[in-house]
């Protein structure tokens, strides 16, 4: 039975991508269930404030009490065969310093870190999986999503001192958006490493997801899926491509330079008519005041010919008048005419031209190898960050913007002859735009705009 | 004869300020039309920064850690949009005093308004 193993690149899950996918998904609300939008900024919640927790770990010893009840919930936090039920605060404190995790910051990193609910790593890191599992799914009654609820954690340490978590979320495919194990059957797993050092210092593995034909779910349906995220990643690549006008060389002011470089046969027609020229004519005067004039002279009348046609070579390419007479001052002439008639090509080395972003609403993904194991297929396919700067505004800043768009359209009014203003006309009061707006403030808009 | 020169000389005078009447009347009415369009994404806007002012206030001061740290979020983002709406907000008035004072100094060019039921214009109309 063939398979699907997407993988999420270790810094697929950071501050940027929690922000996008945020972000990506309030821009899509018109089209996407409200629940995703819940999920998007769930993790970036988490993730954004886990990361901030870690600068300042003095929040780690101050832990609130739901936070210290919640890992006495249930079986879900037995996440070593050498913890005990009923799981305690103290004996999960305990179970940690029998590790040689003494350091009572690292303590409450790690219970943090291993935290169900919401403000916990992985709540988050399913969140952030189920995003992209959404992108995968054609109907809510056969929605892909990642079962949150239903990871599963362990917690070993090696003699270092260093935790390494394990997480495996299931991937089910169900009508109740995957929540539901009852009515959702696993077609899949997700699972993910992640290290903790004795000093704080987080390192993340990669994220594989593997997903296997169901009744419910066929493998080529996700694979189109996938195959219309790669369309779009590529159309979103190719966009950022640079584009380069060719030919390219240096660009120069000088006139004379450009038609040295861009015009080689002229350059050979006008070295020979200046070289031929000059024998020619020296030949000439020495045929004419030698006695060996005859030989000269000859030579000469083929020098000046030369000379003749070089120059004409100039004249018939760039109308050139009046220049066969002196040859000196008729090249000198040509070459300024002909430089300035027809201009060298635009060759420039100025900023390579990039076409305008339109970006895909979906993460970069790239097709991978096609692995075998035991006789098996498995189609492989990455999925890499966006790059930060790439973020989608999010709903309100959309709306900003389109605000601030519209302002600047708004044209300034004609100037009419002043016929006297009409005192009786006058207006009493001007419609007004809220002062003040403030967090703490209530606004007041003289526009009333929908009421909440 | 001279009456006839006189009077088509009128009548062309007459007809050059009906057109240019005509003209400002287009450019007004352009005018009002955009800037009501202005007003009401500003609106949309506000409605935006309300919503995200109810959801910042509904947090409470004395809730933990965690969820003062989503509510300095939100008021940064809150912040951000308010700041760069500020200065169009203010172009915004700006265009509105104009039409106040164009609506007093040419009333006549007022009163000649298509009866297009914008909210400016209603406003302008309502002044009467």
């Amino acid at each position: 039975m063939p398979k699907i193993q997407i993988t999420f690149s270790r810094d697929f899950f950071n501050n940027e991508t929690g922000a996008y996918a945020n972000k990506t998904l309030v821009s899509d609300l018109d089209t996407v269930d409200a629940l995703t939008a819940e999920y998007g900024n769930i993790y970036n919640v988490s993730v954004n404030y886990f990361n901030e927790l870690k600068e300042n770990t003095d929040t780690f010893t101050k832990l609130p009490d739901y936070d210290k009840t919640e890992i006495s919930r249930g079986e879900s936090y037995k996440v070593n065969p050498a913890l005990s039920l009923p799981i305690t605060y103290e004996s999960f404190k305990d179970f940690l310093t029998a590790n040689n995790i003494h350091n009572e910051k690292v303590q409450g990193l790690i219970l943090i870190m291993l935290l169900q609910h919401r403000w916990g790593l992985p709540f988050a890191i399913g969140a952030g999986l189920n995003v992209f599992a959404l992108y995968l799914t054609e109907s809510v009654y056969e929605s892909l999503t990642i079962g949150t609820n239903a990871q599963k954690t362990s917690l070993t340490f090696d003699e270092q001192g260093n935790a390494k978590f394990h997480i495996i979320f299931p991937v089910l495919v169900g009508s109740t958006m995957g929540q539901d194990t009852t009515t959702s059957s696993q077609c899949g797993h997700a699972e993910t490493d992640i290290y903790l050092s004795p000093e704080g210092k987080i390192n993340f593995s990669d994220i594989t997801m593997s997903i296997e034909e169901n009744e419910k779910k066929s493998l080529k349906e996700v694979k189109n899926k996938l195959d219309e995220m790669i369309s779009l990643s590529n159309k979103f690549k190719e966009n950022i491509q640079p584009k380069q006008e060719a030919p390219i060389s240096k660009k120069s002011t000088n006139q004379f330079g450009n038609f040295l470089r861009n015009n080689p046969w002229k350059i050979a027609a006008l070295a020979g008519s200046v070289i031929l020229g000059g024998i020619g004519i020296a030949l000439t005067l020495t045929g004419i005041f030698s006695p060996i004039g005859l030989a000269f002279t000859a030579l000469s009348a083929i020098g000046v010919n030369f000379s003749l046609a070089g120059t004409s070579l100039l004249v018939a390419n760039a109308a050139i008048s009046a220049s066969i007479g002196a040859i000196g001052v008729g090249i000198a002439k040509g070459v300024s005419q002909i430089s300035a008639s027809k201009p060298a090509p635009t060759a420039s080395i100025e900023q390579p031209i990039v076409k305008q972003k339109k970006e895909p609403p979906v993460p970069l993904v790239e097709v991978g190898n096609i692995l075998k194991k035991d006789g098996e297929e498995i189609h492989t396919y990455i999925v890499k960050p966006r790059p930060s700067n790439e973020l989608l505004p999010s709903k309100q800043e959309r709306r900003a913007n389109q605000f601030i768009e519209v302002v600047n359209q708004v044209p300034n009014l004609p100037n009419v002859v002043n016929q006297g203003p009409s005192t009786s006309q006058r207006p009493s009061s001007t419609p007004t735009v809220n002062s003040q707006l403030s967090p703490t403030d209530e606004d007041s808009s003289g526009y009333k705009p929908k009421q909440q | 004869m001279v009456n006839f020169f006189v009077e088509m000389q009128e009548k062309k005078i007459k007809e050059e300020k009906e057109k240019n009447m005509s003209e400002i009347l287009e450019e007004v009415e352009n005018y009002i039309i955009q800037l009501e369009k202005a007003v009401m994404k500003f609106g949309e806007t506000m409605d935006d920064l309300r919503t995200l002012l109810n959801d910042i206030n509904a947090i409470d001061s004395n809730s933990d850690l965690r969820k003062q740290w989503y509510k300095k979020n939100l008021q940064n983002e809150f912040n951000e949009i308010r700041n760069k709406i500020m200065p169009s907000r203010a172009i915004m008035e700006e265009k509105i005093q104009a039409l106040k004072k164009f609506y007093e100094e040419h009333p006549d060019v007022i009163s000649k308004l298509s009866n297009q039921s914008t909210t400016v214009t209603k406003w302008l109309k309502s002044l009467k």
